[in-house]
């Protein structure tokens, strides 16, 4: 196992709003090594956008705020660099594409300029001829169609997933070390999906990126992924290999989130769809133990009293649930 | 683009024909017999035939409206009836003292609350925006007439820094007499500027592509001085634009508490004694600019926003 070259340990981030402290996330810790793909799964809420924002350092501050923890990135703690440091490792060492293509792009520049625009805050070597060279060869790798009239264009003239396309490439203009990309595909028709996600897949092996995916699709997962941290309210519930994820998931969100993707041939006239009873927990008004009681198929007494911690269950596998090897022996029966 | 221009001014022609017959109507039909209104009721009956007669009001209101389009149309307004001076002179004077008094109000203005609010929104929320904010706030509260009396009292009576009426032409010698009601506009508008433009950034900073220019490493001067500051051009123009009429028309307030023989006063006066042709070439002209100015708002938007473009 080679060193990771981003370390996340314990990283909290809280939100001082009027109406109270909100812990978006608590105590994330994960690592990330040279060249893997890591998927962060979670619904809505659950902190997977605030994780990456924050190690983007991009969380709106105020109300945002990094209340402990480090981000190592090849042993540097970006928690803790000022604000130039973070320029200068912001879209040239870690990029980061967003969910919403329609609104991600500055709608007053033009394409090219947009992309010559990473060139020129952090490639400042390079003159003129060769950042426009740069800006159709990065149109070229991301297949947009005709980039010498396209670099022309405004954000309005191209569909979402022209623009999505436009976002790796200026993510990926500078060759970062890591590409974070938040539900990429959230936005874009099915068809497009696919392509985008196979768009990441390809560059991300011709350039030896390691990408961060978050998504709330565990079919993206599936597709992409090498390793899986599923996240609920704020914390991290399960890291697993893709593998063990689908085969033995060893807490009950993360089978409960299984058994909700609609399976082909085991429908039955007049079935409905498996769905997560219940809503995630107000993040300013925790409940004491589990965060996940009450929403929980195999809650009990203990759950109500005692935070469970993140153990080590597998190989390669972690659980925040007392109970994690009643889950994955369940599943394995499932499976 | 051309077509675009021309079409929109031949689209201003019904709007002038609409105000060249309300201020006909008013003046006309509402106001009565200007003949009445300005010989006077004493005058005899000869009299009034003869005024009727040389301005035209003994034909029948048709052709007296006709006759008005074709004053528009030229340009030619006649004389003034009270100083017997060609109105178009009168207002070429009167327009460059309304302008010398608004244009330079307005430039620095919206210059000093664009820096204002870009300080206020890069540092939302915290002290140096709830300052700026306050002090915007009670600027604007505070009457336009207690400005021109304390300041008149201040800097031209007590610091006899400013001339504290009258007027003076010569590129040098006016602006002892401009200076003061140019700060009071200043002062008067910027605080309602600020807090608009406070406003329109604090919604461009929170859209998606800011947060895209963070991720792409730009610093936070940049962000705001490029990314938000380029698009919120389009509302900028807007406010400004709009005020461009007011230019000419001037401050008829300011005008009258600083004797400046502007457009405003001129106006006033004209309003005051019935002086038709003057009354008549105003409202005509400021229609006019209301137009050319949406037309040049139009223009610039599709400068400034490349989603606009003008067919």
């Amino acid at each position: 196992m080679s060193k990771p070259i981003l370390e996340v340990q314990e990283l909290c981030t809280s939100f001082f709003t009027d109406e109270g402290v909100v812990h978006a996330i608590d105590k994330v810790s994960f690592s990330l090594e040279k060249g893997e793909t890591l998927g962060i799964v979670g619904e809505s809420g659950s902190g997977k956008t605030v994780t990456s924002k924050t190690l983007m350092r991009i969380i709106p501050s105020p109300p945002g705020k990094i209340t402990g923890g480090k981000v190592l990135f090849h042993g540097k703690d970006l928690a803790a660099a000022t604000d130039k440091e973070m320029q200068k490792i912001r879209g040239n060492k870690i990029a980061m594409i967003f969910q919403e293509p329609m609104s991600a792009l500055n709608p007053v520049f033009t394409v090219g300029w947009q992309i010559d625009e990473s060139l020129r805050l952090h490639q400042k070597n390079l003159t003129k001829a060769q950042r426009a060279k740069r800006v159709l060869e990065m149109l070229h790798k991301v297949k947009i169609p005709s980039p010498e009239q396209r670099v022309r264009e405004y954000p309005h003239q191209l569909s979402g997933g022209m623009r999505q396309r436009v976002m790796i490439a200026i993510a990926l203009a500078c060759n970062p070390e890591i590409l974070i990309a938040d539900e990429p595909t959230t936005a874009l028709d099915v068809t497009i999906q696919a392509q985008v996600l196979r768009l990441i897949g390809d560059l991300k092996t011709e350039l030896g990126t390691a990408v961060i995916l978050i998504t709330h699709d565990l079919g993206v997962v599936a597709e992409v992924c090498d390793r899986v941290i599923v996240m609920y309210a704020g914390q991290v519930v399960e890291e697993a290999s893709i593998d063990d994820i689908f085969h033995s998931p060893s807490h009950p969100y993360t089978r409960a989130l299984l058994r909700s993707i609609p399976k082909r041939g085991k429908r039955v006239a007049g079935a409905k769809f498996e769905t997560i009873e219940g809503m995630v927990p107000d993040l300013k008004n925790l409940p004491k133990g589990c965060r996940f009681q009450g929403r929980c198929d195999i809650e009990k007494e203990r759950c109500r009293q005692e935070e469970p911690p993140l153990v080590q269950v597998g190989e390669r596998q972690m659980s925040r649930c007392f109970f994690s090897n009643e889950v994955i022996a369940s599943s394995k029966d499932e499976s | 683009m051309w077509p675009y221009i021309i079409r929109r001014l031949l689209w201003g022609i019904p709007i002038v024909l609409g105000v060249t017959m309300a201020v006909f109507l008013g003046l006309h039909v509402m106001k009565g017999s200007p003949s009445a209104t300005y010989v006077g009721k004493a005058a005899t009956q000869e009299a009034l035939d003869q005024f009727d007669k040389k301005y035209g009001f003994d034909k029948s209101y048709p052709e007296q409206y006709i006759n008005y389009l074709k004053e528009v149309v030229t340009f030619d307004f006649g004389d003034s009836w009270k100083n017997g001076r060609p109105v178009g002179d009168m207002i070429s004077e009167g327009a460059g003292k309304s302008v010398s008094l608004t244009l330079p109000a307005l430039f620095l203005t919206s210059l000093l609350a664009i820096c204002l609010a870009l300080v206020a929104s890069y540092f939302r929320g915290r002290g140096t925006d709830r300052t700026i904010m306050v002090i915007a706030v009670l600027g604007m509260s505070v009457s336009f007439l207690v400005y021109i009396v304390v300041l008149q009292y201040l800097l031209a009576f007590l610091l006899p820094i400013f001339q504290i009426h009258g007027y003076e032409p010569g590129l040098v010698e006016r602006w002892q007499f401009l200076m003061l009601p140019i700060i009071i506009q200043i002062i008067v508008g910027v605080g309602y500027d600020t807090r608009f433009y406070r406003s329109v950034f604090v919604e461009e900073i929170g859209k998606d592509h800011v947060t895209t220019a963070y991720a792409k490493g730009a610093s936070k001067r940049r962000v705001m001085f490029v990314h938000v500051l380029k698009n919120a051009l389009i509302p900028i123009v807007t406010r400004v634009m709009i005020s461009i009429p007011f230019l000419v028309t001037g401050s008829l307030l300011l005008e009258q508490f600083f004797g400046i023989p502007g457009i405003g006063s001129m106006l006033l006066a004209a309003l005051d004694t019935d002086d038709f042709p003057v009354i008549k070439a105003l409202s005509v002209l400021i229609s006019l600019l209301f137009i050319v100015s949406t037309i040049l708002n139009d223009i610039l938007y599709a400068v400034v926003d490349p989603r606009v473009r003008l067919k």
